[in-house]
């Protein structure tokens, strides 16, 4: 290993700070696994395990700080032509400390100290309409909520009581012709489409004037659950989440010259923008609303990575909801703000 | 408000291409000028010594030579590496020596199989070698002083600039130093000081520096 | 003295920061950490009502159960302790005069109510709903309206089969034997069956 990156991994992670993520990964572990007081969710054992890079972003912001202090900017123009060995080695001991941080949170799979979580279903509640056609025909109109993944299906609770269709006639279709045919004491199972995940409404329709009655507060999307299996790769996602935000980091400590403590701040507030998933509703006016639209504007700038960061009780809702490409622009993104932390800048003005 | 500046005759010996060429260079300090356009020029193997007072610009005028200030007025060609002592220098104190020397060696251009040599060549230049492993914040001042000049030699850069090198040096530190001067053949070397502070026999004097004269 | 003005990196990256701050306080962006500081939270409301439990303390449990059901999505405190203080409270064993077990059923009752929309299991908390209508409202109101609130409830819980959680073939099979019979016989039908434990059958 090289004498630029074994300094900055040594000053950024002293062996004090090991110890201390090592017991954030117990805690994190005791209070999400713990077999009689323990949240029993994978989800919120992923959210404690993600407050780790951040505290990353914010300590390498501070040994920026620190360095600079030490000189080692003006050693940084005197010696080097070209301007990128530092921010490379730094960014390189980033990821470094980054992987490491997030294997260490495999461990309490790979220990087997702690039971495991059942991995079950996710249930969520259902905003649901009615409207009646001009034939009669009533429509069932379903808001699903943003970020649904594609294995997601939804479960409707029909009272047959005043039912006028038998049940080998009875149909519940959506506009795109797919149908299921509902079963007395049974639950309506309908999978969902692309089309439907993607845009988080549905419209299905029963026979027309069947009598099936919906029970609205019963309606529920079921959205599996990963598995503890699937612990690795939820972390690879974390990681893929936050190594571009490392490189944003450096991109503003050295090109926008400011604090590595304030860079850290605005990273850190990109990183939140960013995890946001974005749900489709009318802001209205005012000047409330001409600051939600800002963000949202800002958010529409960024890649959709917020599934990446799937972590909390509705974490299955954003598990394996990312696209390629979302993934590809986020590290693109990435990419070009490490080229713009190596490009050598004129001297500050005196 | 131009300041006084006194150019005396120096022995250079000639050579073909100038490692330093300044060409009427301006100098201004939070918006006060600090002395008339200079003119300069060094070739390797060259020494110099520009003599000014408190206020004269001695560090304004390194530090611009070195890319770490602006040039606003006039024009700083170099060639090659630059190897800096600054007046107040500043390092990481938690390293070693050596650790310290081995990270700025890879910063630069030189191949890495020169690492160990260069680092070893640095600190024995300057009697550091029972100090390569102490963290620098242990070192007394005369030491850091030291490691501020072994750090400008590392890599024997083609162009040596001394901003009162001889700060909390003693005898032997100073010898030191004159020594080191003597024996870069390639560098050329420039150094700011005060006049009558032992840098006299350093180099030949080159210039003067003044303050311009208050209003 | 000439001040220095702040440069354009240190005005985008307050401005920035100060865009995300107005944004956290309105609650339009999360900060990161949020999530898992609901996840402690969750944790942390859960140990209170185990404590509440052990006390006694039924309109803590009641409480700390909603809180908790907010916090993590998980329904689980909130069933048990409704079943506990809309059934368990207002029950010939707890020795309360009527209006006090009136009351208690009612507590529980209201609370799987308003709770119903966001409970990932709400068939399950129908079974609670119907018993304690119809075995500790209705005895103490004799309002018809409760009865047959209770038997709504048992019958929706019929119409799904139990739910996914606690799905039956048994239940799914009650409910179209239900749908036979005539609308004068349902309800006696149901009430019946209330008798005997309306869970699921083995099979």
């Amino acid at each position: 290993m090289n004498p630029l990156l074994k300094g900055f991994l040594r000053e950024v992670m002293p062996w004090t700070w090991q110890v201390f993520f090592a017991l954030a990964v117990c805690t994190a572990a005791s209070l999400s696994f713990d077999a009689s007081l323990g949240a029993h969710s994978l989800g919120t054992y992923l959210a404690y395990i993600s407050i780790l890079p951040m505290v990353l972003l914010f300590r390498i912001g501070s040994v920026l700080d620190r360095r600079a202090q030490q000189g080692w900017p003006h050693q940084e123009i005197l010696r080097n032509a070209n301007g990128h060995k530092a921010p490379l080695n730094e960014m390189i001991g980033s990821a470094i400390l980054l992987g490491a941080t997030l294997l260490l949170g495999m461990a309490p799979i790979v220990s087997g100290l702690y039971p495991m979580p059942n991995p079950s279903s996710g249930l969520y509640p259902v905003h649901v309409q009615f409207t009646t056609q001009d034939d009669g025909t009533e429509l069932w109109l379903f808001d699903l909520g943003s970020t649904v993944p594609k294995t997601a299906r939804l479960l409707l609770t029909v009272d047959w009581s005043e039912a006028t269709v038998s049940p080998e006639n009875a149909v519940v279709q959506s506009p795109d012709e797919r149908q299921v045919r509902p079963i007395p004491g049974e639950l309506v199972q309908w999978d969902l489409s692309e089309a439907e995940a993607r845009v988080g409404k549905l419209v299905l329709q029963p026979n027309a004037q069947s009598g099936l009655i919906l029970r609205k507060q019963l309606c529920r999307l079921e959205i599996p659950r990963p598995e503890a299996d699937a612990l690795p790769r939820l972390l690879l996602h974390q990681f893929l989440f936050f190594l571009p935000l490392f490189a944003i980091l450096l991109a503003w400590f050295r090109c926008g010259r400011i604090r590595g403590s304030l860079s850290a701040m605005a990273t850190f507030t990109i990183a939140s923008i960013a995890a946001l998933p974005l749900s489709p509703v009318d802001l209205g006016s005012g000047p409330v609303a001409a600051l939600a639209k800002m963000l949202v504007l800002v958010k529409l700038a960024l890649p959709p990575v917020e599934g990446l960061l799937a972590t909390g009780h509705r974490f299955d809702r954003l598990a394996d909801t990312t696209p390629e490409l979302g993934i590809m622009g986020w590290l693109m993104l990435g990419g070009l703000a490490l080229w713009l932390a190596t490009r050598r800048r004129p001297p500050r003005k005196g | 408000m131009n300041a006084v500046i006194t150019r005396q005759a120096s022995s250079f010996c000639m050579t073909s291409t100038p490692v330093l060429q300044v060409q009427h260079l301006g100098l201004s300090r939070g918006g006060r000028r600090l002395v008339a356009p200079l003119d300069l020029q060094l070739s390797a193997g060259e020494r110099g010594l520009i003599f000014g007072g408190n206020g004269s610009g001695k560090t304004t005028f390194m530090e611009t030579l070195c890319d770490l200030l602006p040039v606003t007025e006039g024009e700083v060609k170099h060639v090659g590496r630059i190897g800096y002592v600054p007046q107040e220098p500043r390092f990481p104190d938690h390293l070693t020596c050596k650790d310290y020397l081995n990270q700025l060696h890879q910063l630069s251009a030189a191949p890495k199989r020169q690492r160990q040599p260069d680092v070893s060549q640095a600190l024995g230049l300057f009697q550091l070698q029972n100090h390569a492993f102490d963290p620098i914040g242990s070192l007394s001042r005369g030491w850091r002083q030291r490691m501020n000049l072994a750090r400008a030699w590392l890599s024997a850069p083609e162009l040596l600039l001394l901003d009162e090198p001889q700060t909390a040096l003693d005898p032997s530190g100073m010898q030191a130093l004159q020594d080191a001067i003597e024996q870069s053949q390639v560098s050329a070397v420039l150094i700011v000081a005060p006049q009558g502070v032992g840098c006299d026999d350093l180099a030949p004097l080159l210039l003067e520096l003044q303050p311009p004269a208050s209003a | 003295m000439k001040r220095n003005l702040p440069s354009a990196g240190q005005i985008l990256a307050i401005g920035l920061l100060l865009l995300g701050l107005a944004g956290a306080s309105l609650g339009t962006v999360q900060p990161l950490g949020a999530r898992s500081w609901q996840g402690f939270q969750g944790w942390w409301t859960l140990r209170r009502f185990h404590q509440a439990e052990s006390d006694g303390d039924l309109p803590a449990m009641l409480e700390l159960g909603k809180q908790h059901l907010q916090l993590t999505g998980q329904g689980d405190a909130l069933e048990f302790a409704a079943y506990h203080v809309a059934y368990g409270a207002s029950g010939p064993s707890s020795n309360r005069l009527p209006a006090d077990a009136l009351y208690w059923a009612q507590t529980g009752l209201q609370a799987l109510e308003e709770s119903q929309d966001l409970l990932p299991d709400p068939w399950s908390s129908l079974q609670t709903q119907a018993y304690t209508l119809v075995e500790r409202v209705f005895p103490l109101t004799y309002d018809r309206d409760d009865l047959y609130q209770g038997l709504r409830a048992i019958e929706d819980r019929l119409a799904a089969g139990g739910g996914i959680v606690q799905s039956s073939s048994g239940l799914s099979q009650l409910y179209r034997d239900f749908l036979t019979l005539p609308d004068s016989e349902r309800n006696p039908f149901i009430l019946k069956r209330l008798e005997r434990a309306l869970i699921p059958e083995d099979e």
